[in-house]
């Protein structure tokens, strides 16, 4: 029994798989890729030239065709001009201020600040038995010894004992706002 | 030129210094002008950077410690006031940094000081359509030629993000060139 297997085995490798391919058909597949490559490469070509001639009608091109000049321009001689404009720059004209005024702006702010939010958050609401209420009479006082008009030192001295952070308002911001406002009329503000 | 050294002790020293200060204005205007230029885009918020600059470069060169280059110093000062400028102008538009640049691209169409042809300024708005570091890089590297280590100084990156940082900067402007 397993020798007539073999057998039928062995004959079947002799008359090979039964696959068959036209005649001549391996002398005529070389000249059918070359033809093949022959059509993509056109293709390509064209695919190429296509894509290229789009590019142009849309104006596209690339960083090196564009190349480094990025189209800004000075003004004439404005190179020999900046040049004693930034050396007059080098002893700003800053004008000298005692440490202790500024020390008192900064404080007449932080007084200000605390006297809008006071008022504003005294004015909301209606007035419960925790509140101040002031007579008239306490008012006409007020008025007649003249403290509605407190200055900037008398808020200053008020807040005698308050520290600013010193993050609160950086050196430079304080003497560029100096800079920007007029000094008389800020003193006579406050 | 001058030795870097010697021209900071005679900075620092007060018998040489206004010369010397001519010397550092006479060597620098001009690089840090386009540097600044190229991120505030019109010359007369420029002049102000760069004037602006200079006053801090005067104020601190006391106290520079010679721990990178003066010009990188320099230019690292250029490049905070530029964007400290650009910051203060998109918060008084009430806009973000990104559509400031962009309305300042497109006010160059009518600005006098510049003669750029549609190309280029279709590449200003490929640049300012990166990210804002990509653009210093990409304008530091590509329109200065500034070395990838002279970067590295200026702005505190490692020359390997730096060349990574170009790389992207670049594929995209050209992407962007073809593609808007």
């Amino acid at each position: 029994m397993d020798r007539e297997k073999e057998n039928i085995l062995n004959n079947l490798k002799r008359s090979g798989p039964g696959f068959t391919v036209p005649k001549t058909y391996f002398e005529k597949l070389e000249d059918r890729i070359d033809q093949s490559r022959d059509s993509i490469d056109a293709n390509l070509q064209e695919y190429e030239e296509n894509t290229e001639r789009k590019l142009k009608q849309k104006s596209v091109f690339t960083l090196d065709q564009i190349g480094k000049n990025h189209g800004f321009i000075v003004p004439d001689s404005y190179f020999e001009a900046v040049e004693p404009k930034i050396l007059r720059l080098e002893k700003p004209k800053i004008i000298p201020l005692k440490n202790n005024f500024i020390r008192i702006l900064s404080l007449s702010i932080a007084a200000s600040i605390l006297l809008f939010f006071g008022i504003k958050y005294m004015n909301t609401g209606q007035n419960t038995k925790n509140q101040l209420v002031f007579q008239d009479e306490e008012f006409i006082n007020w008025i007649e010894s003249d403290l509605t008009d407190l200055n900037s030192y008398e808020i200053a001295e008020v807040f005698n004992d308050m520290e600013l952070e010193q993050s609160l308002y950086a050196e430079d911001d304080v003497f560029e706002y100096l800079n920007s406002v007029d000094i008389e009329n800020l003193i006579l503000e406050n | 030129m001058l030795d870097e050294e010697v021209l900071i002790g005679q900075l620092k020293d007060p018998s040489t210094r206004d010369a010397s200060y001519r010397t550092l204005v006479s060597t620098h205007k001009e690089r840090l002008y386009w540097h600044i230029r190229k991120m505030v885009l019109n010359h007369e918020d420029t002049d102000d950077v760069l004037q602006n600059t200079f006053i801090k470069v005067f104020k601190h060169i006391d106290g520079f410690k010679g721990d990178s280059k003066l010009y990188s110093w320099m230019y690292r000062i250029a490049t905070n006031e530029s964007i400290n400028f650009l910051n203060k102008k998109a918060n008084q538009m009430h806009v973000d940094m990104q559509t400031l640049q962009e309305k300042r691209i497109e006010n160059l169409k009518a600005d006098t000081y510049f003669d750029g042809n549609d190309i280029q300024l279709k590449l200003q708005r490929a640049i300012v359509s990166l990210p804002h570091k990509q653009q210093l890089v990409f304008n530091m590297r590509y329109f200065d030629e500034l070395k990838y280590d002279e970067i590295s100084d200026i702005l505190d990156t490692s020359v390997g993000a730096l060349k990574a940082s170009y790389h992207h900067a670049r594929k995209k402007i050209e992407a962007f060139l073809v593609n808007q």
